[in-house]
């Protein structure tokens, strides 16, 4: 589904990226791990388009992206929802809904499905984006993305900053969208979270993927949990 | 001082206004959506009194058709621009882009003094709205009146346009975040470039609605260029609203402080943006985030 194989990024002068590959495979939920500044946000940006890598291969089924502007890279099917979440502030929430080009009328994510597991987002329909608070505003990145009918969902940091009960909340969507046959790339600073999601992870460490494994070891493994991610 | 003075000169304040709001609503909404302060303004509304000019005095005739097509032509000059100079610019910090802006100013204005001098052009108001009109509590021109009521219903037309329909709704998400509509799979830069269309049409209109009452000369949009910073200023960068707000009240400060002692009006406005900078920075509708 999603390959990166060498990806080299910088910003400036700055290398952040030095050589990033991994994979994430059909039916999946993936993460990326790591501390501040290992590179974890960097490397969506990169798949995204809007860091572009110098060098390296972003292969999204069997197309290169690496090359691509960020609008046609999302209209392939990769949505991206942003640590800042990036609601627009002057659009209602249903504007925010409406705004990405749908490709199909029939869609696995309709509004419909959308009300069903944001209800929150029902009720408040016509506030503004600026009105909304943090939880509202990540259920709405996450189901303004889900409209546009993606194959693979990359998310940054979902739970920064949320009440524990929102954390599960959320938990919850991302198996759902994880039964809908969408591919998840998740970026977590929560260990914890990470591991109750996912089935597959890997830890980004100084621009380089420094661990990859499954679930089932990774939860159990204390001490790469210790000197990767200082949990 | 009688109150037929007053509401002659409250009515002219609206003219005034009238026409720094089609400047500044343009102005806004490029500075909105592209970052950029557009210097070259001023110079595009000229250029639209010009192009009224030009059709009246050489194509055809008749203001009806200047009015109509003049616009449109300025429009679509705007995003010309924008397709050929200003997207290759958007990567560079934005004072290059303030200085071509400039440069394109100043190039206008002398290509304009080059080939019309620079006594300017006489301008005839339209037959059919010479004359005044009866208002009841006084006379005022009916083509007075016919400019603010095109200005009223063109902004009405563009407050319409971007808070009901579909593209306004994706102009003003690229005014919020135009990086997230270009990753939500939204091609941008057309946007943009009607965004700029949009907006250099506007101050067309402004253009060829202002020849008949003004002088038509290659340097008639500097000062308004000037004034409308003012506008945006007080009415907040990027806001509708304060365009349109902004616009009325800087068009009636001036009216009523030539009331009062001419010499001031000018400078009153430029005392009320000072005020206007301490005590609120980012204008009547401006958002915080601008100022970040």
């Amino acid at each position: 589904m999603l390959r990166l194989q060498d990806v080299n990024t910088f910003y400036g002068d700055s290398h952040i990226l030095k050589g990033i590959s991994f994979e994430v495979k059909d039916g999946e939920l993936a993460t990326l791990l790591g501390r501040n500044g290992a590179g974890k946000s960097t490397t969506l940006k990169s798949i995204m388009g809007i860091v572009p890598p110098k060098e390296g291969s972003i292969l999204f089924g069997n197309e290169e992206m690496v090359g691509k502007r960020p609008h046609q890279i999302a209209s392939l099917g990769l949505g991206y929802v942003p640590e800042e979440r990036a609601i627009f502030p002057s659009l209602s929430v249903l504007e925010n809904l409406n705004l990405p080009t749908k490709k199909n009328r029939k869609r696995l994510w309709g509004l419909e499905k959308i009300y069903e597991y944001f209800p929150v987002l029902k009720e408040r329909l016509h506030h503004k984006g600026s009105q909304l608070s943090g939880g509202e505003q990540q259920m709405l990145a996450i189901a303004r993305v889900l409209t546009m009918d993606i194959k693979l969902m990359m998310l940054d940091e979902p739970t920064e900053g949320l009440a524990p009960f929102l954390v599960l909340e959320i938990g919850k969507i991302l198996q759902e969208i994880k039964k809908s046959r969408v591919v998840v790339l998740l970026v977590e600073q929560n260990t914890r979270f990470a591991i109750n999601v996912a089935d597959k992870h890997h830890i980004i460490y100084e621009g380089k993927i420094a661990y990859r494994g499954d679930n089932d070891d990774f939860g159990v493994d204390k001490e790469i949990q210790t000197r990767y991610l200082g949990v | 001082m009688s109150a037929q003075f007053i509401g002659m000169q409250l009515f002219n304040g609206l003219i005034l206004g009238s026409v720094y709001v089609l400047l500044s609503l343009g102005l806004s909404i490029i500075f909105g959506m592209l970052g950029i302060i557009n210097f070259a303004h001023g110079a595009f509304y000229m250029l639209g009194a010009y192009a009224a000019y030009t059709i009246t005095s050489y194509i055809f005739p008749n203001f009806w058709i200047a009015f109509i097509f003049g616009p449109i032509f300025m429009g679509a000059f705007g995003a010309a621009c924008e397709v050929f100079f200003f997207r290759r610019l958007y990567k560079l910090p934005p004072l290059y882009v303030m200085l071509f802006t400039f440069g394109l100013m100043m190039a206008f204005q002398d290509i304009i003094r080059m080939i019309f001098g620079s006594m300017g052009v006489p301008f005839n108001t339209p037959e059919s709205l010479m004359g005044a009109v009866n208002l009841g509590f006084m006379y005022y021109p009916k083509y007075r009146l016919f400019l603010i009521i095109v200005t009223a219903l063109c902004s009405l037309g563009v407050w319409l346009f971007l808070s009901k329909t579909r593209l306004g709704a994706l102009i003003r998400a690229g005014t919020d975040n135009s990086q997230m509509v270009d990753a939500l799979g939204i091609n941008i830069s057309r946007i943009t470039t009607l965004v700029f269309g949009l907006g250099i049409g506007l101050a067309g209109l402004a253009g060829v609605l202002v020849a008949p009452i003004q002088n038509v000369t290659h340097l008639m949009g500097m000062d308004f260029l000037i004034d409308c910073f003012v506008v945006v200023v007080i009415g907040g960068m990027g806001s509708i609203a304060g365009s349109i707000i902004g616009g009325l009240i800087v068009g009636e400060i001036i009216a009523m402080g030539i009331m009062v002692w001419p010499p001031i009006a000018n400078t009153l406005i430029y005392l009320f943006m000072a005020a206007f900078l301490l005590v609120r920075p980012r204008g009547l509708f401006g958002r915080e985030a601008f100022h970040d």
